[in-house]
Parts: C-alpha cells; structure tokens; sequence
C-alpha cells in the first residue's frame, strides 16, 4: 500500500471512530501537531453531513420528533450506520429498523412504520420510469383466459402495512401545521398504502386491507383469480372491478401476461 | 398452486365492467405532468454548500452524553396513543460516555 493511502484510509478511519487519534500523517506547516480539537471539525462534518441526508429522507419523522431530538437520534444511527456507498439517496435503509429498536422512541410506536413509508417514498422518487399500459389491453383476452392473466407492475409500486394510522399521520403533516384531528386519532387504526411515482410524483394512496392483499398477490406474480380470492378472504365486500380500474388508472400496470393452467 | 374458486365469468365480468368505466373510479392519481422533474422532494436537490457542510462543522460533538435530555417537540405532542399515553417522552437516565 502506497504511503498515500495508508494516509487516506487512516483519516477515514479516524472520521468514524472518534476515539482514534489524529492521524500521524496529518501535520500542520507550523508546530507539526493538529490538535484533535481541530481534526474534530471534520468528524463532525462527516456526521452533520448524514444527520442532513437523514433529515431529507425522513422530513416527517423529524416535524414528530423535533428537529433537535431528530439530529441527536439521527447522530446515534450514523455513527453505528456508515454509509457503504457513496451514492446518498441510498442512504439510511435501516434507519426505520434502529427506530423501532431506540428507546427514547419506545414510546412514540409508530414512529418506525412511518419511516418506513418515508424510505419507500425515497426510493419511489428514485426508481426507474416505465410505460404503464391501459386498462384496455385486458379488452384482448377470452373469458377462459382472463382468470391466468397476471399484471406486470411497476418498477416503483411499493405496498406497505402498519398496525398504526401511518398514512393518516404522514398526510397530515404534508400541510405547514399539522391539523388538529391528530389529536381524535385512534392510533389501534391499522393502515395500508401503495406507494408509485407513475409519472413525475410519487403518490401515496391509503388503500384497503383487501386491496392491500389484492396488489401484494399480484405483486408476487399470482393470477389475477388467486389474487381475487386473497382479496375477498380478508375483504368479503372486495370490489374487483373498482380495484383493478384504480390499478391501471394509476398507472401502475406496466405490462399484462397469460400465465398457462396449471 | 390451488385451483381458483372465483369463475371465469365472474372475473370476465369485473373486467368488462372495468371497461366500460361503470365502475365510476376516478384516476387515483391524475398525474401532473407540467412539473419540471426534481422539485418534488424538498431537501433532495439541495446543493451541499448547506445545513451539514463546513460551515455547520464545529469542533465538539453536539449533543453527546446527556444528548437525552431533549425530548421530543415535535407534533408527536399532538398525537395520543393507546391507554391515555401522551406522545412525548421523558428524558432517559442513561449513562454518559467516560
């Protein structure tokens, strides 16, 4: 290894570890030694630099918990979650995971669901475009093959569910003062949401228990039949033909397939 | 795989309804295509001469050890959860680093 990147991994490595010492081949022109006052600038940087990239994903777990006690938590999680990639919009996957496992959040349960909607909404924003087809191609099939078809969906769908009112609450607090109602909020509400960024906007749709079941059915690739009857077993009042004029008119049906009888 | 309960002319039927637009579903989302692309998702396009950089850089470590005093402010306060619990905490005992 050259002497310049033993120089460089060990900054990189004192950036992360803060009880590391200045690293040796750091030097001032004059008096030689950098004090680790002065390193410390730029360990902070690194840090502040995650706690902002953080804030930016997950806007509404901040406004929840108060931008002071967001940077201090976000602070914990960047120093045991360094970056493995350089690309930024990658980063804090796990951040919902250490919500649910924090305990001064312990008492705020639904903070790790919502951050969650927040990492799907990221990574909706930046997924891959796709032509969705409309609703008419289904217009093509016999009445003996429309049970086989299965939806290709796009590259962006997303579904989450959460034994809390998460989309509610993230809904509320698209508006400059979270409104009031937060207040009658039954928070033993569970909610469901299909995230998509069809077109330019990444939309966040609450949608029903059976949807949630009809979308995660075919979502895996069942037929359109199986994933009816998911739907109507959780769901007896399931509208099938509301459902799937929602699903296309959403745009998130890229591509329609006649899987063969098994 | 198990054979599917639901009859072909059940599900032929939904289709054609779908079809025909009986169905009466709005758009559920209409998309908006006049946006110019990334402005969507505040904070994302920031440059990173921002919050975060140099300039917010500072020699000490804010917040370490007792960071635990704050409490969350935000409209966690607004919320109220299972059993009369208030959405806000109290600082937690925990220990400082040595």
């Amino acid at each position: 290894m050259s002497e310049w990147s033993k120089l460089q991994s060990s900054v990189s490595n004192a950036l992360e570890d803060l009880n590391l010492e200045v690293p040796s081949g750091i030097k001032r022109l004059k008096n030689g030694v950098v004090p680790k006052k002065r390193f410390s600038v730029y360990r902070n940087n690194v840090t502040l630099s995650l706690i902002s990239v953080l804030a930016s994903t997950y806007p509404v777990v901040e406004e929840i918990v108060g931008d002071e006690f967001f940077a201090t938590m976000a602070r914990e999680f960047a120093l045991s979650h360094l970056p493995q990639s350089p690309v930024m919009i990658n980063y804090g996957e796990e951040f919902p995971d250490f919500l649910k496992t924090f305990a001064p959040v312990k008492e705020l349960p639904y903070l790790s669901d919502v951050a969650r909607l927040e990492w799907h909404r990221n990574t909706a924003y930046h997924g891959a475009n796709a032509s969705p087809v409309t609703i008419e191609a289904l217009g093509e099939y016999k009445e003996e093959d429309v049970p086989n078809l299965s939806f290709e969906l796009h590259p962006t769908f997303a579904l989450i569910k959460s034994d809390y009112p998460i989309v509610t609450i993230w809904q509320a607090h698209q508006q400059d003062n979270p409104p009031e109602f937060l207040k009658g909020l039954t928070m033993e509400q569970g909610e469901a949401a299909l995230i998509i960024r069809p077109e330019l906007d990444v939309l966040i749709n609450q949608v029903s228990i059976g949807t949630y079941e009809f979308l995660q059915s075919l979502n895996k690739g069942l037929s359109f039949s199986l994933s009816v009857e998911q739907a109507i077993a959780i769901e007896p009042s399931f509208d099938i033909p509301a459902n799937l004029a929602g699903l296309f008119n959403l745009g998130a049906v890229t591509g329609v397939n006649l899987t063969t009888t098994s | 795989m198990s054979k599917s309960t639901i009859s072909a002319a059940i599900l032929a039927g939904a289709v054609a309804t779908a079809l025909t637009g009986a169905a009466d579903i709005k758009p559920a989302g209409a998309a908006d295509n006049e946006k110019c692309y990334g402005i969507s998702l505040k904070g994302k396009n920031d440059c990173a001469a921002g919050k975060g950089t140099s300039c917010a850089g500072t020699s000490t470590i804010d917040y370490q050890g007792n960071a635990w005093t704050y409490v969350p402010k935000g409209t966690c306060e607004k919320m109220e959860l299972p059993g009369g619990r208030k959405g806000s905490l109290k600082a937690l005992d925990r220990d400082n680093p040595a």
